[in-house]
């Protein structure tokens, strides 16, 4: 457990800054709500949006007079389910080739560790920063809404975000696999950054249409929608399932290729 | 045997890295790994630690397959890379705190006698060491564990000579306890100074192994010299550019300088071989 704690110590200042800013932003969303549910004629406004945009940030549930359909529109579908899923992939994405990328995959491999569990470790690593920003978002978001005199399902609220742990998890698990194929920290950051953003997309454009309804099964995003369990109650366990097992595959895919790959000078 | 390689073979591709490598170094031995930038050196270190599978070959390190036990080799192994790159971000101490924790037989005693001899400033961050700061660092991480085999791919770059002198004495010390070393180089003087036995490579083959003594033997003077004539010396191959005339001396200098003599010489210029200039002399 060595590089994973030692992983850990590296990132606590970039953990420490992805939670305050998911702490403000959460604040500033909630503190906004009361303004939003006062105003008339707009959930007319948001109907009057393009289906294209409404099928991106509000999927399952458009209701914004509601704390959880807000929530949902405002701070879940975007700013979990698109922005923490680049930032893991990305985080992910650098873990290895980094290290390939500065040469100091040399000194670490002269060590007596294995490939297979320096890329696990790295991985193992992320977990708690996975865990930690779905234990502080939640809490803000309960302590805001009881300061404005609103209630949450704390339950669904709860299942809302351990159902992003397994999303979160194949995020890392997609950007360590780009890690290990490329020599440079910018190309594995860029095309993780890109899968996640361009699935997120596709997941989108898969609601437009039941033509397309098919292809939106080839995006992570569409294992897991936070909005259908924080407004309609409904946990969609075969979508934890798959994310684990993809999650799974995708690791196993890395290790496999990690510990075949030459790494040599460049 | 510490290090057994059979044809080992790398190619990148197919671009070739080495080839057919087949050498053996006892214990206790100090090997040169002797040859020229782009020979293969780095590649055939990098291979016998498993950055790098073998493109056929088998090599054995303490009897054990490079490409099924490297755990337990590198459990004895320490390794000094040529470009060294360490975790700029880490303080000194961070660095080997952390090494040192995956290492089982990290030794805290031997840190510390390291710590006296290539001292470093254990706080500061490496980024902002020098590089000879930076050098001493990777000989304490390659040594701390009291490794069994040491291999280090040209370790003095950066070293000022009063260091080199330090590394050499703390290789020889190590020696004494029968530790087996290998030491890359291109500097033909940097390894006959420490080495027992030598091996050089040329092209990504092995073209001579031998012991330092042989090979000291094969060292020379390179003459160039200016006259008016021609110069002529029976057995001794000569080559001319604007009047200066170039050629090598390997024994009896005494009798080539006697024969210089009747010439008229107008300017002289005697210098060591060059690691090239041997390998073009005696291994072409």
């Amino acid at each position: 457990m060595k590089i994973a704690i030692h992983s850990l110590k590296t990132s606590w200042k970039g953990i420490l800054l992805l939670n305050l800013v998911f702490i403000g932003l959460t604040a500033m969303v909630i503190s906004i709500f009361p303004t939003i549910k006062e105003s008339s004629g707009i959930q007319e406004y948001i109907h009057s949006l393009p289906e294209s945009f409404l099928s991106i940030f509000g999927r399952s549930g458009l209701d914004i007079t509601m704390l959880e359909g807000f929530l949902n529109m405002e701070l879940y579908q975007w700013g979990w389910v698109l922005l923490l899923g680049v930032y893991f992939a990305f985080i992910s994405s650098s873990l290895i080739s980094k290290e390939i990328e500065n040469k100091t995959i040399d000194m670490l491999l002269s060590n007596p560790v294995s490939r297979g569990r320096i890329l696990l470790e790295k991985f193992l690593g992320l977990v708690p920063s996975i865990v930690l920003i779905n234990i502080t978002t939640p809490l803000v978001i309960l302590g805001c809404a009881a300061y404005i005199n609103e209630t949450i399902d704390v339950t669904y609220l709860f299942y809302t975000h351990f159902a992003s742990i397994p999303y979160l998890l194949a995020a890392c698990a997609l950007g360590l696999l780009f890690s290990v194929i490329f020599d440079e920290a910018r190309r594995a950051n860029t095309l993780a950054i890109g899968t996640i953003f361009g699935m997120y997309i596709i997941e989108a454009l898969s609601l437009l249409s039941e033509k397309y309804s098919a292809i939106g099964k080839i995006s992570l995003a569409h294992y897991y929608d936070p909005g259908k369990i924080l407004i309609q109650h409904d946990v969609d366990i075969m979508g934890i399932v798959i994310l684990f097992f993809i999650t799974v595959v995708l690791l196993a895919t890395a290790v496999i290729y990690f510990q075949r790959r030459d790494i040599a000078v460049v | 045997m510490i290090i057994e390689t059979e044809n080992l073979t790398k190619y990148y591709g197919k671009i070739r890295g080495v080839e057919d490598l087949s050498f053996s170094i006892e214990k206790g031995e100090i090997f040169g790994f002797l040859g020229p930038n782009g020979a293969g050196k780095t590649t055939t270190i990098r291979t016998l630690l498993g950055f790098l599978r073998p493109t056929r070959g088998k090599a054995f390190i303490f009897g054990k397959d490079i490409e099924k036990e490297m755990l337990e080799i590198k459990e004895l192994t320490g390794y000094i890379p040529g470009e060294l790159n360490l975790y700029g971000d880490l303080t000194a101490k961070d660095f080997l705190d952390y090494f040192g924790k995956l290492r089982k037989n990290f030794d805290e005693k031997k840190l510390k006698e390291l710590l006296e001899i290539f001292d470093v400033p254990l706080k500061r961050k490496i980024k902002g060491y020098s590089r000879g700061m930076k050098q001493k660092l990777g000989i304490i991480q390659a040594f701390m564990h009291n490794p069994e085999l040491i291999i280090m791919d040209e370790p003095t770059a950066g070293l000022d000579p009063l260091l080199q002198g330090k590394f050499y004495d703390y290789l020889r010390e190590e020696k004494k306890e029968g530790k087996t070393m290998f030491i890359s180089s291109h500097i033909l003087t940097e390894v006959e100074k420490i080495s027992d036995r030598v091996g050089i490579i040329k092209d990504g083959n092995l073209i001579a192994l031998e012991n330092i003594e042989a090979l000291k033997s094969k060292k020379g003077k390179v003459v160039k010299v200016k006259t008016k004539e021609k110069i002529k010396i029976r057995g001794i191959k000569t080559e001319e550019e604007n009047g200066w005339t170039t050629f090598v001396v390997t024994k009896n200098v005494d009798d080539i300088i006697k024969k210089l003599a009747k010439y008229s010489i107008e300017d002289i210029e005697i210098g060591e071989l060059s690691l090239e200039e041997i390998f073009m002399h005696y291994y072409r």
